[in-house]
């Protein structure tokens, strides 16, 4: 499992008490389930709690074509004959990591389903192709994310209620700015400017753009700028051009974007 | 680090992007979180029960996108930084106008130390130059543009006065009176300079300057009054309606409006009705093989019985056998030993809804058969393939005659047979009434709503021009069509989009979202179409 440890501090800003709420529910070994828009840094929090937990970190990107064989294993064959292969779900069950399905509302609905007997007091997981029933390693803990956006799919009851939540939203714009400055290696001054823009374009979530700008969008904006472009063009590149083809909205996007500088 | 580049001009060009009222709107609301109506039906720009009106067209010489987002920028700042009035009593008219000329001043000072390119919208408007004369009209616009533009040095001493009186420095970035209410005592002493000049103004006949500027008359109320006397008031921005007698047997349906930002419960009902019969006077068959249309449905799927690859839920016995065999061979053994279940029949329910409005008399763009022809055959053929490949397919048709009677005529129930008759009422479907898009969708969505196994997919066949008789604002049916399309997501329910003119392809886009819109411009173009939309 070293290949999924995190050898060095994933930076993250704290924006509340989400890191002892996190330590308070692996303490218990509690699903937890993170909601918030994307780029939020839901992720990122993962990360740096798995490597401040010190537990190795199996992520899953999920997608609608996932099938619950991605996620527990299958039957290869090699040399000796046939092999069985742990998913990633069973890697983390069976040697104690944090399991984390990224956008599991995603994934089809008969691959949520896989989760539910680790996700409640009976921590196991049924390899009905190998005949066998993984009991969890204690150190075991399921994260899941979501993004509860206007367009997004809903999880079902069944899966919903077998986790605590802990909601993200975007930093405050100061915050934010630090945050940027800091990942980008940006002036403070440079940072700012984006995320005022940034700002600006989640006004329009509901008017035309279904999320606006993420934290992540404006790190690369920022990231441009430290190639040399400038902030207005580097705004445009990472931000209005790629969040809508909408030429209403987008039209809105560049103007705005005009404005701000 | 890279070199630095030089930074082209965003909008620099003349002509990029049309500045439309809706896309201003969206601006204004990005820029301030303002939420307030833009619209061109005003002679000069001014601000009037809750709007800000602008004229149809700029003025000569202006490009129209960067004068219109100038204008409505200049007037959504003082929405954000004015007082709703100011105190005229007792002011020479001299001085309203100062105190017009200061305040708009003081509101772009305030704008652009947010917004700082918005000074690029404004400058190039200011043209006043001592060329122009020393008349107060003139002394008036070079003010403005002195306390506009702190490049502009002016030679007039009073104009001089003013920006010394305006501004604490040199540079025009420190206000002597931040607060509006205080503008009153500049523009008294500016007014007497004028007065000592022996300079005439004529207030009647004064409009403030430069033109992309708003003409105050949210400023003096009292001066206003009068004017607004003489205008009836606007009815309401979304519904004006005149209330037509409810039908009882109707099924009610909540309507958003995006006014209130609230679904108003029980505003629409939907009356169904049988759909007549009538021998199709085209033949959708030809148009293009429900056969070639079924394997565009079932392409993306897995081809055969049972597929083998790396992925799978279960071991091929044959596939093992045969890598065992060649190990021993010595010959290079195929690792696809897993085989997965084929998804080659799908299971579900499909409502196909055809837009039978008025509009859809009109010709299809691309051949010689009205649109709603083309929408009955696309229908047909779509019901047809997707029934093939094993879903449960209801069709109807849907107009409007108002909120209290939008009709659905139901061609074919779902488990009813696809025949020869359903073909005829298909065939049947007449043009007339409105489109209100959301009341069907959600009619629709009530009876998926009875089958919860398997996919669930709504196809609209339509031009996407959604209006109806009582209702004047033309975003609110489109707002409420897309909420309903995203309440139906939200159920699970696939919603998608033929489109049969592309006139109104960005309405259909804002309803159904980019990736769920197609526009088919002949047969050969409906397989894939229909592959990506429900396929």
């Amino acid at each position: 499992m070293d290949a999924y440890r995190i050898r060095s501090e994933p930076y993250y800003q704290s924006t509340g008490d989400e890191v002892a709420l996190f330590e308070a529910a692996y303490a218990r070994r509690l699903p937890l389930l993170l909601k918030g828009p994307t780029g939020c840094g839901k992720t990122r929090f993962v990360e740096h709690m798995a490597w401040r937990l010190g537990r190795p970190l199996v992520t899953v990107a999920c997608h609608d074509e996932l099938s619950a064989a991605d996620l527990v294993g299958r039957w290869l064959i090699d040399a000796e004959g046939t092999r069985w292969q742990d998913g990633p779900l069973a890697l983390a069950a069976r040697h104690g990591a944090i399991c984390y399905l990224d956008e599991l509302v995603e994934a089809r609905a008969d691959t949520t389903v896989v989760i539910h007997p680790l996700a409640d007091t009976r921590r196991v997981l049924p390899l009905a192709a190998r005949n066998e029933l993984l009991a969890a390693h204690p150190d075991f803990a399921l994260v899941v994310s979501y993004n509860p956006g206007p367009l997004a799919r809903e999880l079902k009851p069944s899966t919903r209620q077998r986790f605590c939540a802990l909601e993200f939203h975007y930093p405050a714009p100061e915050m934010e700015a630090a945050i940027v400055a800091r990942e980008a290696g940006v002036s403070l001054d440079v940072a700012a400017g984006i995320v005022a823009f940034g700002v600006r374009t989640r006004r329009l979530q509901g008017h035309g753009l279904d999320d606006g700008a993420s934290t992540r969008m404006l790190v690369q904006a920022a990231l441009l700028t430290t190639q040399g472009i400038a902030p207005r063009r580097a705004c445009r590149m990472a931000v209005a051009d790629a969040l809508s083809d909408d030429p209403g909205v987008h039209e809105a996007l560049v103007a705005a974007l005009d404005a701000s500088y | 680090m890279g070199s630095a580049l030089p930074e082209p001009p965003l909008l620099a060009e003349p002509g990029i992007g049309v500045a439309s009222n809706d896309s201003l709107r969206r601006l204004l609301r990005a820029l301030w979180r303002l939420d307030v109506p833009v619209l061109a039906d005003a002679e000069v720009p001014h601000l009037a029960h809750g709007a800000i009106r602008l004229p149809p067209q700029a003025p000569a010489g202006a490009d129209e996108v960067t004068w219109r987002r100038a204008a409505a920028a200049h007037a959504a700042a003082h929405l954000v930084y004015s007082p709703p009035a100011f105190d005229g009593r007792g002011l020479k008219p001299v001085v309203r106008a100062l105190v017009g000329v200061l305040e708009d001043a003081r509101v772009e000072t305030l704008a652009c130390r947010e917004l700082p390119g918005l000074r690029r919208w404004w400058l190039p408007r200011h043209t006043a130059t001592p060329l122009d004369g020393e008349g107060v009209e003139v002394l008036l616009l070079r003010l403005a543009r002195t306390l506009a533009d702190p490049g502009y040095d002016d030679p007039h001493p009073w104009v001089r006065k003013g920006r010394a009186l305006f501004f604490l420095d040199a540079d025009g970035q420190v206000m002597a009176e931040p607060r509006a209410e205080r503008l009153r005592s500049i523009a008294s002493r500016l007014g007497h300079d004028l007065g000592q000049m022996r300079l005439q103004f004529n207030a009647r006949g004064h409009r403030p300057g430069p033109d992309y500027r708003d003409d105050h008359r949210w400023m003096w109320p009292e001066a206003a009054a009068e004017e607004r006397a003489e205008q009836p008031a606007p009815p309401p921005a979304g519904r004006s309606a005149p209330e037509p007698v409810a039908d009882d047997t109707a099924t009610p349906h909540p309507e958003w409006d995006r006014l209130i930002a609230r679904l108003r419960p029980a505003w629409c009902r939907v009356v169904e009705q049988p759909a007549d019969a009538r021998e199709a006077t085209h033949a959708p068959d030809e148009v293009a093989s429900p056969a070639s249309l079924r394997r565009a449905l079932l392409g993306r799927r897995a081809g055969g019985r049972w597929h083998n690859g790396h992925t799978g839920t279960q071991l091929d016995l044959d596939a093992l056998v045969r890598a065992r065999i060649a190990r021993r061979l010595g010959e290079p053994v195929d690792p696809r030993v897993l085989r997965s279940r084929s998804h080659d029949r799908r299971a579900g329910q499909a409502l196909l809804l055809v837009d039978q409005s008025a509009s859809a008399a009109s010709a299809w763009p691309h051949g010689s058969l009205s649109q709603l022809q083309v929408a009955s055959a696309w229908a047909w053929l779509a019901a047809r393939a997707l029934a093939g490949t094993g879903l449960t397919v209801a069709v109807a048709g849907f107009s409007s005659a108002g909120r209290q009677a939008v009709h659905w005529r139901q061609v074919l129930g779902f488990g009813q047979p696809l025949d020869r008759a359903a073909g005829a009422r298909l065939a049947g479907l007449a043009s007339g009434g409105s489109t209100r898009l959301g009341a069907a969708l959600r009619h629709g969505l009530r009876q998926l709503a009875r089958h919860r196994d398997g996919e669930r997919l709504v196809l609209v066949i339509s031009d996407a021009d959604v209006h109806d008789i009582d209702v004047h604002d033309p975003r609110y049916l489109v707002e409420d069509a897309r909420h309903a399309v995203r309440h139906a997501r939200r159920q699970g329910v696939r919603v998608a989009c033929l489109l049969t003119d592309g006139r109104h392809a960005g309405e259909a886009r804002r309803i159904f979202g980019g990736g769920a819109v197609a526009m088919p411009k002949g047969a050969d173009e409906l397989p894939s179409a229909l592959r990506r939309l429900v396929g």
